[in-house]
């Protein structure tokens, strides 16, 4: 299934591009109390990943931004990431991100526990729910453009296989907000001498193939909105699901 | 009264006067008249300011009034069966002699519109209208009865052989007349065996892509049973065939046609039945119309280099216009790029190039490239020549948004795109300048992202930097520059064009030489200002490229599309100021361009409320007319706009040989009035009261408007003054 002759190229391969704002930022939010990048390295992989298989312009360097201020609004996409539970964002704080999504900016969240229900999670709910009052996280359609933005539906998987399905808040027709719960970027570190530092369970290399494709999904659903399901998309995408006995659901 | 009741009074006081200086002392009766004169000195000043009026009311008796409307069309003038001429002539003399004694008549002539003539003038007509509209006969005697004999009962005898062919509907304006009308059908009713296309209804406006329907009403005589094959045609082309049967005579069969039409503009149709053999005329066996089609949505073709936030932005702008149709492609790998995991694993399509830029192209109204390079994504040149056709003699529209893989660097240099795009670029090498900055914007309506200046002026302000641009050499000569970038200088010594635009050939072509727009709607955001601006902005530029009514000043219209010749076009220019409200003292000109290519100005058109202006043009003869309206206010132009409307030769008046019996008879029982055949010696029996009534009318006469009082007054007080002075008492 793996061409190793890629996998070989790609791994002698660091390429990344030059600071300049229309390319890709990892913009990772820094927050008060817990822990805001439990995956210092994941980005690097993920990003060497994105240039080298995609049309993707990434920056290696990777960007910590804040609530206190106005700097975030200079990146339309942000991660959150986390192991723990964090101190609540003041209403100033709130503000700052409830703007930040009228603006139109897209929000990245992994749970880096892999766990349902971790206090992680639960600081995410109730700060999201100050954000978007009444809204709150729901399952994300596998209709959704987000599955079909690179790769064909690729499984919900990332170290773990907690919750079958990303969490997500819609606005103006599209993600504004998309959750992982599975620990996506913790399948991404590598140690000095290139081995994976955790194991995928239970799904093993195939639950991380799985969910580099998802990764790959998700960055480029935050530059390319629904555009996947422009209806001279969708017919070619139905044509290769069927190839492939997969059922297509249409969008509603 | 009060005339009366002055004059009155003032007697009492002089008669009073009078008896008092009788009786009393020299000194006494001088102060006495003096006093006298004076007082009837102020009583007639007094007088004139209240000016009072006689009023009175009168009866008055006159005849019931009658309008004869005599048909002179050219189809009136045809001899074949029956000399509709003689005809007429005949009904004039002999018919209306009876009618004469009782009822005041008022004659008319009538074709496409109505004159009063005298029945003389009737008797020596040319036949030579080239439609007979019959509605608009009837509400212009119901017009003039009501200014000119109002209250008073009246109604209308028409001489005519029936074959309205305008498109207004003579029922519906008779209703709305409320006069009785008297129909005499001149001419002969059908015989033989013959199979008509009556009429073909359709809406004047379609849209392209979208299903429309026109249902053609056919009718025969002699013909009941007979199956005729009926096709519906655009120029040649058959677009839709059906059979339909023929029913009684006279009686119509509704043949309902879909077509869908591919092209906009102002389409030709037709309706037409095959001739059969025997047919005593085949001139009617087909019916001519016209659609004006119109876009249904604007159709957007945006191409991206690379997926990037300006393309997710942007696109979102136009995703949310629901007039916007966004087919788009991105570059989402390249050939380069290592496939990880197998191909049947990815949704990528190979990229349609061929599909897009030789043959939908035309399908399209705006075609965007943004970061996408012209060297490496397998475009021969005759792609890129395609899109410059498709601008310049197309009318499309072309954006090339900037990025490091756009202009010069993107190899457009010396292509077709290079002399399609307002500004000047470099070759490969041209410099991609990666720091922050504010666009400078130019004074334009395009920049008008507010409602008034000031508020438009504070937004600019309030606009957040920008980053990255394409260092371009310069805006060319014939563009005009939105934005320029604050510090960069091109070859001409000004500062380089972020933002350009130009109207090249029938298109129109805008450069954005940075793709961070999206910048805007993030940072206004974090202001607290909302993304409004950043919207409304992109919005009003994509409004120009397409040309929408939105975004012009002045916008010519006219109430139909489609007219005969011989038909009044109703001309009408909405004027608004450059803040887009309606403008009321402008000065508005119509120019007129004939069908034969024959120029003429209707200067200063009649203001009509809340910038609007109108006029009427005849339509004298077929084929196009383009209407170009130009608003000027205090010297300056405030724009133009041109509309294009077609007049049909109403062929249907040669093709008027028969008489339109059905029609005439439909009109008189309606209105209650009755319908006779002219070459019947019966006489016409009008319903209306023939005798002579009265009308009450109120007359009122100024009292106070006469030099008399003037003159009283002044001998009044100069009798004062003469007295005063031999009494020494001046």
């Amino acid at each position: 299934m793996i061409n190793r002759m890629a996998l070989l190229a790609l791994l002698l391969l660091t390429a990344s591009f030059a600071a300049a704002s229309n390319n890709l930022y990892f913009a990772h939010l820094k927050y008060s109390g817990g822990n805001w990048d439990p995956e210092p390295f994941a980005w690097s992989e993920i990003c060497d990943f994105l240039v080298n298989t995609t049309n993707i312009r990434a920056v290696k360097e990777p960007v910590a931004v804040t609530l206190r201020g106005k700097e975030i609004y200079k990146y339309p996409v942000i991660v959150v990431t986390g192991d723990s539970g964090f101190e609540e964002w003041s209403s100033a704080e709130t503000e700052t991100l409830k703007r930040y999504f009228d603006g139109g900016g897209i929000c990245i969240i992994d749970d880096s526990t892999g766990l349902n229900n971790s206090a992680f999670q639960k600081s995410i709910t109730r700060e999201f729910e100050k954000v978007f009052p009444g809204a709150g996280f729901t399952r994300v359609k596998e209709s959704s453009a987000l599955f079909f933005s690179f790769y064909l539906k690729p499984g919900v998987y990332g170290s773990r296989q907690s919750v079958p399905y990303l969490s997500g808040i819609e606005r103006n027709n599209q993600l504004a907000v998309i959750f992982s719960h599975n620990d996506l970027f913790g399948i991404w570190e590598k140690d000095k001498l290139g081995n994976w530092f955790k194991d995928c369970v239970p799904g093993g290399e195939f639950q991380r193939f799985e969910a580099m494709k998802l990764t790959v999904n998700i960055f480029m659903y935050a530059l390319t909105g629904t555009y996947k399901l422009d209806a001279i998309h969708t017919e070619y995408i139905k044509k290769k699901l069927e190839q492939l006995n997969l059922k297509y659901e249409e969008k509603k | 009264m009060a005339f009366e009741f002055s004059l009155i009074a003032l007697l009492a006081v002089a008669v009073a006067a009078a008896s008092f200086a009788l009786t009393w002392s020299q000194a006494e009766r001088k102060r006495l008249v003096l006093l006298v004169l004076r007082s009837a000195a102020y009583l007639i000043i007094l007088f004139v300011i209240v000016r009072p009026a006689l009023v009175k009311n009168e009866s008055v008796t006159g005849k019931t009034m009658l309008a004869v409307l005599c048909d002179t069309s050219k189809s009136m003038g045809l001899k074949e069966p029956v000399d509709k001429t003689a005809l007429l002539k005949k009904t004039l003399k002999d018919m209306l002699g009876p009618i004469k004694k009782n009822y005041g008549l008022e004659f008319y002539s009538f074709a496409g519109s109505a004159q009063k003539v005298r029945e003389q003038e009737l008797l020596q007509a040319e036949f030579n209208g080239e439609i007979t509209d019959l509605a608009g006969a009837i509400l212009q005697v119901k017009e003039d009865f009501e200014r000119e004999k109002p209250g008073q009962e009246a109604g209308i005898i028409i001489i005519s052989d029936g074959n309205h062919n305008a498109s207004s509907d003579a029922l519906s304006a008779a209703a709305e007349a409320g006069l009785q009308v008297y129909t005499v059908g001149t001419g002969a009713a059908r015989s033989g065996f013959d199979l008509e296309v009556a009429e073909a209804t359709v809406s004047d406006i379609a849209f392209r892509n979208i299903e429309t329907t026109v249902t053609a009403r056919v009718r025969g005589i002699n013909a009941k049973g007979i199956k005729a094959y009926v096709v519906l045609k655009e120029g040649a082309t058959v677009l839709a065939e059906k059979t339909a049967e023929i029913g009684d005579d006279g009686a119509d069969t509704d043949v309902v046609f879909s077509f869908t039409p591919k092209e906009t503009g102002l389409i030709k149709y037709s309706v037409a039945i095959a001739p059969l053999k025997g047919e005593s005329s085949t001139e009617n066996n087909s019916k001519e119309f016209a659609v004006s089609v119109l876009k249904d949505k604007v159709r957007i073709l945006y191409i991206s280099g690379y997926p990037n936030p300006e393309y997710r932005f942007l696109r979102q702008v136009l995703k949310t216009n629901p007039n916007y149709e966004v087919v788009s492609f991105i570059m989402l790998r390249e050939a380069q790029d290592l496939a990880f995991f197998p191909e049947n694993s990815m949704t990528l399509i190979p990229f349609p190039a061929t599909e897009l830029f030789a043959r939908d192209l035309s399908g399209f109204d705006v075609v965007i490239l943004e970061s996408f390079a012209y060297a490496g994504n397998g475009l021969p040149p005759e792609y890129l020549a395609n899109l410059a056709s498709f601008v310049e003699k197309q009318g499309g529209a072309f954006v090339m948004i900037g990025g490091e893989d756009s202009f010069g660097r993107g190899y457009y240099k010396s292509t077709a795109i290079d002399a399609l795009l307002p500004v000047e670029m470099k070759g490969p090498d041209e410099t991609f300048s990666p720091g922050f900055f504010k666009m400078k914007p130019e004074e334009h309506p395009l920049n008008r992202i507010a409602y008034t200046k000031e508020e438009s002026e504070a937004a600019w302000e309030a606009m957040p930097e920008l980053e990255g641009c394409n260092v371009l050499l310069r805006a060319k000569p014939g563009s005009f520059v939105l934005g320029r970038h604050p510090t960069i200088k091109g070859t001409d010594g000004e500062l380089i064009p972020i933002i350009a635009a130009w109207q090249k050939g029938k298109g129109r072509v805008l450069s954005v030489a940075t793709n961070t727009t999206w910048r805007w709607s993030m940072e206004l955001a974090g202001n607290g200002t909302g993304t409004q601006y950043y919207s409304k902005y992109w919005q009003g530029l994509f409004n120009w490229l397409t040309n929408a009514p939105d975004v012009k000043q002045v916008r010519a219209t006219s109430d139909k599309k489609v007219y005969l010749k011989g038909e009044q076009i109703k001309a009408a220019c909405l004027a608004l100021d450059e803040y887009y409200r309606p403008e009321d003292s402008a000065v508005v000109n119509l120019s007129v361009t004939e069908p034969s290519g024959k120029k003429s100005v209707i200067s200063n058109l009649a203001f009509s409320g809340s910038g609007a202006y109108e006029c009427g043009v005849e339509a004298k003869e077929a084929g196009k007319y383009v209407l170009e309206a130009s608003a000027f206010k205090g010297g300056k132009e405030l724009g133009r706009d041109s509309i294009v409307v077609e007049a049909f030769a109403s062929s249907n008046e040669e093709k008027g040989r028969f008489l339109n019996e059905k029609l005439l008879k439909s009109l008189a029982e309606k209105t209650g009035g009755a319908y006779i055949n002219a070459g019947s010696n019966s006489a016409l029996k009008i319903k209306i009261r023939p005798a002579m009534h009265s009308t009450v009318v109120r007359s009122r006469k100024e009292a106070w408007d006469s030099p008399i009082f003037l003159l009283l007054a002044v001998l009044l007080l100069a009798a004062d003054w003469y007295i005063r002075r031999t009494s020494g008492m001046l």
